[in-house]
């Protein structure tokens, strides 16, 4: 009896004093999966500090977190859409551009710059990654290919009876897909547009909806085609062929579609202020940056960046690098605005209705 | 007498079914993750061929270190002081008069009925009114919140079947209030004890949705690690670890009862 | 004994710190619309009872009723059985039995779900192993076979407790009164394990109807139960909704805790000794 109370008393106070380092501590709150693991290591190691990663699945909880307030977060990498709300909100604090020399050798992608400098966002953010949404598909189920080309968007929505879709569990995204698909503007406050896009996602008869589980879904041929972010084609490529897989799938960009941006951003509850910016700066060093883009498969935003990957994933990809550009020339892009509270409310219950729906 | 036969046979025939068809049920997920743990795939979609490596990983790599350490030390901890207080608190329930063990006893077992969803949020917002910062000490008090019942619903039958004049004869004999209790009182339901304990390493060691809600920024048991992990399985996923951890603790588990089983039956054989 | 008394007093603070005040602040929260992250001033409304009248939540509550009356009707008939012939074993293998019924238990949650989808989609390792397919990903049948999965253990234990403890000379007294086995079990041996088929019902029927990661994974996000309407409110609508989400998900999570609550009170009128729950 007394040997027990003894071992017990010794592992309670092995892991009460377990993790109490003297390091200092940066608390990240990014994607599954939107940064390279092994970078987190090397941070670590170089600047002797100790990183913590959170990872979230959606802008909507990520935001949500921030609105708790109940836990310090240095760096958090939200789309460009939250954003906006995050400053009106006070969470999100402006950036010391000198405290990241890196950044100086850089340029934004012109085209890219052109869809933000018109906005607010400029002073609080450092471009991390850019992309569109578009729908990956199996090449090996019989005349889909033929239906997306043909038929663009509606093939997603209009044939759910006939093929498994998925759609993003995301109420800008599977909103925003609806509208595009009914060729209305994506950021429409209109209530008839909206009751119209509702109309759409109820009757297209999803399958699957999830967040990040979606391209895994359509690789292991639970549906057979989903709408997902660009960079997911690309990472379930490279993971198919490290696995020794066949690739049965590709990816179609829609005539119109989003163009999202993700910026790293210091949230006002940070504790490190420095030290985020000191990690900000590493991810922008060349090898750091090229090293971390070929991991999570999505464009980087900066022009010098750009073309390297690019002519990577040209000799890897042949023609469907093509897919790889967020932004071809004469394309046609739409950008995701935050809008009204009202909106952002009406987005949710609309997308609860059209899971229901089904 | 003929037809008797026939319904008793029938009856164990029924029964025998269906106990296979439960541990199928119960079983045929646990076989999958073994195999998956062997598996040469990152993603587990199909048969790639047999391998030790995500087993080896386990022990090289560093992802997964943290949130086993967690896991266990909070399991560790939370069932040692849950079952101390609980032990305690059993003793002190028992003592009282009718009309108070019943109430507490109402208010003992609530957590134990309610769904973690609403525990899990409830003590989510209570930690964030009293400004307390998720993390481990939450998560910690979280998990001795919902063990102590467990171990008060063990130790109370075997209180009830202990003869109460025992206690009162040691006081009687020159023990002190709290000696008596140690001499007299624990070792009578140590058994009750133990299973109680028992129950809340279980109950902690697998929960994911009350620690998913009062974790916060940092602190990730398994369940939460491979909640995110499985969510998006990216390039070169490191979730197939979750399996070989798995596995493991399942052999060790099976080990223990085995043992367990065969020790008592060999002590009955030598009495 | 009686001076031991004390040690109950400490319990009795952290139950009402634990269990009473965050019941007191979900109800004000449900009642108002009280911001839990920016604490201010505040105002009492029914306006979060709006969220009943909007379908999906109709839905998902029907859903999470239905599918867990189900699941527990199943486990009930597959439990009784299988916790009645265990009992009819020896000592040292109804110890073993039992033991390798709890193992499972132990087995991460999230990594059976996991499992479990890997059973229901076609092609994939499970077709690799057992060369057939199971194409049920994503159908209410799937999440009941899932949930019936996770939680046929919790039926079979207190049904098998109880039937263990059952006293043997009774159904030697009706056989001897001229009873058949069956009329035996009609009269004695089924009405003396009520408690336990109770308890089971319960604790099968009470975490099947708030599960949200098993329906959210296996029923691909198109089955949603009352748990997930919870958690959407708790961690992704936040933003959106100004913060009011939280009032409305304290407000379903009350009626949760409510009809739990009813389901225990349940129980304790009808096992007295308050020991069915082990």
């Amino acid at each position: 009896m007394k040997k027990i109370i003894l071992i017990f008393l010794a592992i309670f106070t092995l892991s009460a004093t377990y993790g109490c380092t003297q390091k200092e501590k940066l608390f990240v709150m990014n994607w599954s999966d939107y940064l390279d693991p092994d970078l987190i290591d090397d941070f670590e190691k170089e600047f002797n500090v100790k990183v913590s990663y959170k990872q979230v699945g959606s802008n909507e909880e990520m935001a949500s977190l921030l609105q708790a307030g109940n836990a310090v977060y240095d760096l958090a990498f939200p789309s460009e859409y939250m954003v906006d709300k995050l400053i009106q909100e006070e969470l999100i604090q402006t950036i010391n551009y000198d405290l990241i020399p890196n950044l100086e050798l850089l340029s934004v992608i012109p085209k890219l710059d052109d869809l933000y400098s018109e906005t607010d966002i400029s002073g609080y953010i450092v471009p991390y990654a850019w992309g569109t949404i578009g729908i990956l598909y199996r090449t090996d189920v019989e005349g889909l290919e033929e239906l997306l080309l043909s038929e663009d968007w509606d093939a997603l929505f209009k044939h759910g009876e006939t093929y498994r879709t998925g759609i993003l569990d995301s109420p800008r995204d599977a909103i925003g897909a609806a509208l595009m698909a009914l060729g209305y503007n994506v950021n429409s406050d209109d209530s008839g547009e909206l009751a119209e896009a509702e109309a759409l996602l109820i009757n297209a008869n999803v399958y699957a909806w999830g967040e990040d589980t979606l391209k895994s879904r359509v690789i292991d041929g639970t549906v057979d085609m989903a709408l997902v972010y660009s960079g997911d084609y690309f990472s379930e490529y490279y993971s198919a062929i490290y696995d020794e897989r066949e690739v049965n799938f590709s990816f179609y960009v829609p005539e119109t579609t989003n163009v999202w941006m993700d910026s790293i951003v210091i949230p006002t509850i940070s504790a490190n202020y420095e030290l985020a910016h000191t990690f900000i700066n590493f991810l922008l060093r060349e090898e750091v940056a090229l090293q971390n883009y070929e991991y999570i498969g999505y464009a980087p935003p900066y022009q010098t960046f750009y073309d390297q990957i690019f002519t990577q994933i040209q000799t890897d990809f042949g023609p469907l690098a093509a897919a790889f550009d967020p932004f071809p020339d004469g394309s046609s892009r739409e950008m995701y605005q935050y809008g009204s509270s009202a909106r952002s409310q009406s987005l949710i219950d609309i997308l609860q209705r059209a899971k229901a729906g089904n | 007498m003929k037809t008797r036969v026939r319904k008793v046979m029938f009856a164990k025939g029924a029964g025998m079914i269906l106990t296979i068809m439960t541990f199928l049920l119960l079983y045929i997920p646990i076989i999958i993750i073994l195999i998956l743990s062997v598996n040469d795939s990152t993603r587990g979609y199909s048969w790639e061929g047999f391998t030790f490596k995500w087993y080896v990983m386990l022990f090289v790599d560093d992802t997964m270190k943290s949130p086993i350490v967690n896991t266990l030390s909070i399991a560790l901890l939370s069932t040692f002081i849950a079952t101390v207080l609980g032990t305690m608190f059993a003793i002190g329930i028992h003592a009282l008069q009718k009309k108070h063990r019943v109430r507490m006893m109402i208010m003992n077992n609530v957590p134990i009925v309610n769904p973690d969803i609403v525990t899990g949020i409830s003590l989510m917002i209570i930690f964030n009114l009293v400004a307390f910062t998720l993390g481990f000490q939450t998560v910690l008090i979280a998990h001795i919140f919902f063990s102590i019942p467990y171990v008060v619903l063990n130790v109370i039958p075997k209180l009830k079947r202990l003869d109460p004049n025992l206690y009162e004869a040691s006081l009687d004999l020159g023990c002190t209030k709290l000696g008596g209790v140690w001499r007299v009182i624990l070792p009578n339901i140590s058994t009750g004890i133990l299973s109680g304990a028992l129950m809340a390493f279980t109950m902690s060691i697998d929960d994911f949705i009350i620690t998913y809600f009062t974790s916060g920024n940092d602190y990730m048991n398994v369940s939460t690690w491979l909640y995110a992990a499985l969510a998006r399985q990216g390039r070169n996923s490191l979730a197939p670890m979750a399996y070989a951890y798995n596995a493991i603790i399942f052999l060790v588990t099976i080990g223990i009862i085995l043992y367990i089983n065969l020790k008592k039956e060999r002590k009955l054989k030598t009495t | 004994m009686n001076r031991l008394r004390v040690f109950s007093v400490p319990y009795w603070i952290w139950t009402i710190l634990l269990i009473a005040l965050p019941t007191v602040f979900l109800v004000v929260l449900a009642f108002s619309d009280y911001s839990l992250y920016n604490p201010g001033n505040f105002t009492i409304t029914l306006k979060n009872f709006q969220i009943f009248s909007q379908p999906y939540v109709f839905t998902a509550l029907k859903n999470s009723l239905v599918l867990s009356l189900i699941t527990s009707f199943i486990c009930f008939i597959i439990g009784y059985p299988v916790a009645y012939y265990l009992s009819t074993f020896g000592d040292k293998t109804r110890k073993i039995m039992l033991s390798l019924l709890i193992v499972p238990l132990w087995a991460n949650m999230l990594l059976r779900i996991f499992a479990w989808e890997k059973i229901f989609t076609p092609n994939t390792i499970f077709y690799d192993i057992f060369q057939f397919n199971i194409d049920l990903l994503g159908t209410k049948s799937a999440v009941v076979i899932g949930m019936v999965g996770m939680y046929l253990p919790f039926m079979i234990f207190p049904i098998f407790s109880v039937l263990e403890k059952m006293d043997k000379n009774l159904i030697e007294a009706a056989k001897d009164l001229g009873a058949t086995d069956f009329k035996v079990f009609l009269k004695v041996v089924f009405p003396l394990s009520v408690g336990g088929v109770v308890s089971g019902v319960i604790m099968t029927m009470l975490p099947s109807m708030t599960s949200f990661v098993l329906p959210a994974r296996i029923g691909l996000g198109r089955i949603n139960l009352i748990g997930n309407i919870i958690e959407s409110k708790f961690m992704k609508e936040v933003m959106g909704s100004a913060g009011l989400s939280i009032n409305v998900g304290s407000l379903v999570s009350l009626l949760i805790m409510l009809v739990s609550v009813a389901a225990f009170v349940m129980i304790t009128k009808v096992d007295k000794e308050g020991e069915t729950l082990i």
